[in-house]
């Protein structure tokens, strides 16, 4: 059963349509429960407050990040995989009842794991390291979850089979789909990490087998806690292809590019897990630097690949349209009136500039070493996490209201500020945390005051500054969090039905006209953009290994 | 969105070809995938562990009853 979309033309499976519907609303009341831990965190970190008593602090922690890291955003995955392999391919989802399966054991396993957390059965934090021990129903939610996914991942291959075997896409699949099959095979080296780590830790929690080993532990963890979020990255970049060609009717510069950027995903990024090792006694410095630079620098490239190709798509489309004054008229005249677009634009900058700067820098053994277990590793992926990837999700967003949920978004004008705000609120915040981090301040602790302690510390005096600014950043980005919250809900809940393309508040461009100059360079603001950013990622590149050697100092 | 526009319709051939097929061949990417990530991190990670010297009875004893 289809319907044709009014807007896009699009063949819309309904089975599969309902699908991405529930999927996209247990990620939503992911993230409302993710957003309340997260302003809770904020109030009891800085010391001037310190709202949460320590057990609870712990717990809400426990939340705020099985809620923010995983269930939202593969929840949101989800949704996205079956939209990318059924609407998009016009093709009918696979086996639906799989389908509910699917989403059933997800929710089932949501709902359990944060029953027990907010019981204070599981107060182990994401990580779970053993020998910390949690009630094995909490196991057992993330098992069932992790189950669930995967079969969700399988239906997505399910899906493009079918696709394949109807006709419905040739040889090659959009390079949107394409990305979102890289993710897809990320997701299943996650979650096969997360059966073979979690199976036996369960197994103990249950009493039936004596021990894990906590340095095999964290090993096999780190293949599932850093891999999800490469899920993520890609899943993320896939939708900024898919937002240029919606918003700005821009292909990529070159797909064939950004197809081997997406393969160097799939090869190298996952072993990049080894950076959440590089203090670890049980494995050696030759493991550790080749597994977070050599091989992974691969990766990275593959990062800095997307990071041109898709702000040179939108200045290419744009440019071809017409807006060829100077380096930035393009960039002057992009839809900023539509708040996907400025989501995504927002998003690749905080990306870059936060996330990836720090994100290399910190994923090296020797600077790793300044920042390791401070707060500047949470600022970072903060910036990797929130800016890009959240970020990115809840632009797409605005277009999944009215072409799947066919719904008009409430307080359109609201939508327009608010990837503004929550852009800030989180820049803001995890840039504050990285300074925090650079003086010291440990991530994961209560009480920096180490009041009781048997040691003392005192912190450099200046980093009360950093303590306001983040919970000034924090608060901005709570508010631009629920703002988003309450447009999906009411629109979603309690919105005017879309009944037609008049109904339609954003826009879906026309391919950009084709290019007619011979050799003129398509893309000279992306250009200069790009070396700016790498003016800045060298600047702090030189700052940290001099600081490096300010605090080892070798004679 | 438009079809690959890079085909394998000029001179050098081999290298090119193989590199769209397995572009287009989801299930050689995910087990390369597999492979690399088993290999360079799994593999050599646990290899590392189980090589790990146990801690000396003396110290454990120590740190266990200090
Ligand atoms: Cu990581």
């Amino acid at each position: 059963m289809f319907r044709t979309c009014d807007i896009t033309g699009f063949k819309v499976c309904l089975a599969s349509q309902k699908l991405i519907r529930i999927n996209a609303v247990f990620a939503v009341v992911s993230l409302l429960i993710a957003v309340l831990g997260a302003i809770l965190l904020v109030f009891t970190r800085w010391q001037e407050v310190h709202l949460l008593s320590s057990p609870w602090y712990y717990r809400i922690l426990t939340l705020h990040g099985l809620n923010a890291l995983i269930f939202w955003i593969v929840f949101f995955e989800i949704a996205g995989l079956y939209f990318g392999s059924t609407v998009v391919l016009n093709t009918r989802f696979c086996s639906p009842l799989l389908g509910w399966v699917s989403f059933i054991l997800m929710a089932g396993g949501f709902i359990m794991v944060d029953v027990m957390v907010l019981q204070g059965k599981a107060d182990v934090l994401m990580t779970s390291y053993v020998p910390l021990k949690a009630h094995p129903l909490y196991y057992l939610g993330i098992i069932l979850f992790a189950v669930g996914a995967l079969l969700g991942v399988g239906l997505f291959f399910g899906n493009l089979v079918k696709a394949k075997r109807e006709g419905n896409v040739g040889e090659s699949l959009p390079l949107f789909t394409f990305g979102l099959m890289a993710a897809a095979i990320i997701a299943v080296m996650t979650l096969l990490s997360g059966a073979v780590v979690y199976v036996p830790t369960f197994l103990w929690s249950l009493g039936l087998i004596e021990s894990v080993d906590s340095a095999w532990y964290r090993l096999i963890w780190w293949g599932l806690g850093h891999s999800s979020q490469q899920i993520n990255v890609a899943a993320m970049i896939a939708i900024w292809y898919l937002t240029a060609s919606l918003t700005v009717g821009g292909n990529s510069v070159n797909e064939k590019v950004s197809r081997i950027a997406f393969l160097l995903y799939v090869l190298f990024i996952c072993i990049a897990s080894a950076h959440h090792l590089l203090v670890d006694p049980a494995v050696s410095s030759t493991w550790k630097v080749w597994n977070t630079s050599y091989a992974m620098y691969l990766a990275v490239l593959a990062s800095m690949i997307h990071a041109f190709a898709v702000p040179a798509t939108i200045e290419s489309a744009q440019r071809r349209k017409g807006y060829t004054n100077g380096l930035f008229e393009w960039f002057a005249r992009a839809p900023w009136g539509n708040p996907a677009f400025s989501s995504v634009f927002l998003a690749i900058i905080g990306f870059g500039f936060i996330g990836g700067i720090t994100g290399v820098i910190y994923g090296m053994e020797q600077t790793n070493i300044i920042v390791h277990n401070t707060m500047a590793i949470v600022g970072h992926f903060k910036g990797t996490v929130v800016l890009g990837t959240t970020l990115t999700f809840m632009g797409i967003t605005y277009y999944i209201i009215p072409l799947i949920f066919r719904k008009k978004i409430v307080a359109f004008k609201l939508a327009k500020i608010q990837p503004w705000l929550f852009f800030f609120g989180i820049a803001i915040l995890s840039v504050s945390m990285i300074a925090l981090g650079m003086f010291g301040v440990p991530r994961r602790h209560w009480d920096i005051t180490f009041s009781g302690a048997i040691f003392s510390h005192d912190f450099n005096p200046v980093i009360g500054i950093f303590w306001v600014l983040m919970v000034l950043g924090g608060v901005v980005a709570f508010l631009g969090a629920l703002i988003w919250l309450l447009i999906v809900v009411i629109s979603v809940f309690f919105g005017p039905a879309v009944n037609g393309p008049e109904d339609f508040q954003l826009s879906i461009a026309e391919p950009a006209p084709q290019a007619d100059h011979g050799h003129k360079f398509i893309a000279p603001g992306t250009l200069v953009a790009s070396l700016i950013f790498m003016a800045a990622l060298l600047i702090f590149f030189f700052l940290n290994w001099k600081w490096l050697s300010a605090i080892w100092e070798i004679q | 969105m438009s079809e690959d526009q890079n085909t394998i319709s000029n001179g050098e051939q081999p290298k090119k070809a193989f590199l769209h097929g397995l572009l287009d061949n989801y299930f050689l990417m995910l087990v390369l995938g597999l492979v690399v990530y088993a290999l360079s991190y799994c593999i050599w990670g646990v290899i590392e562990i189980l090589g790990t010297q146990p801690i000396p009875d003396e110290i454990k004893q120590t740190l266990l009853n200090p």
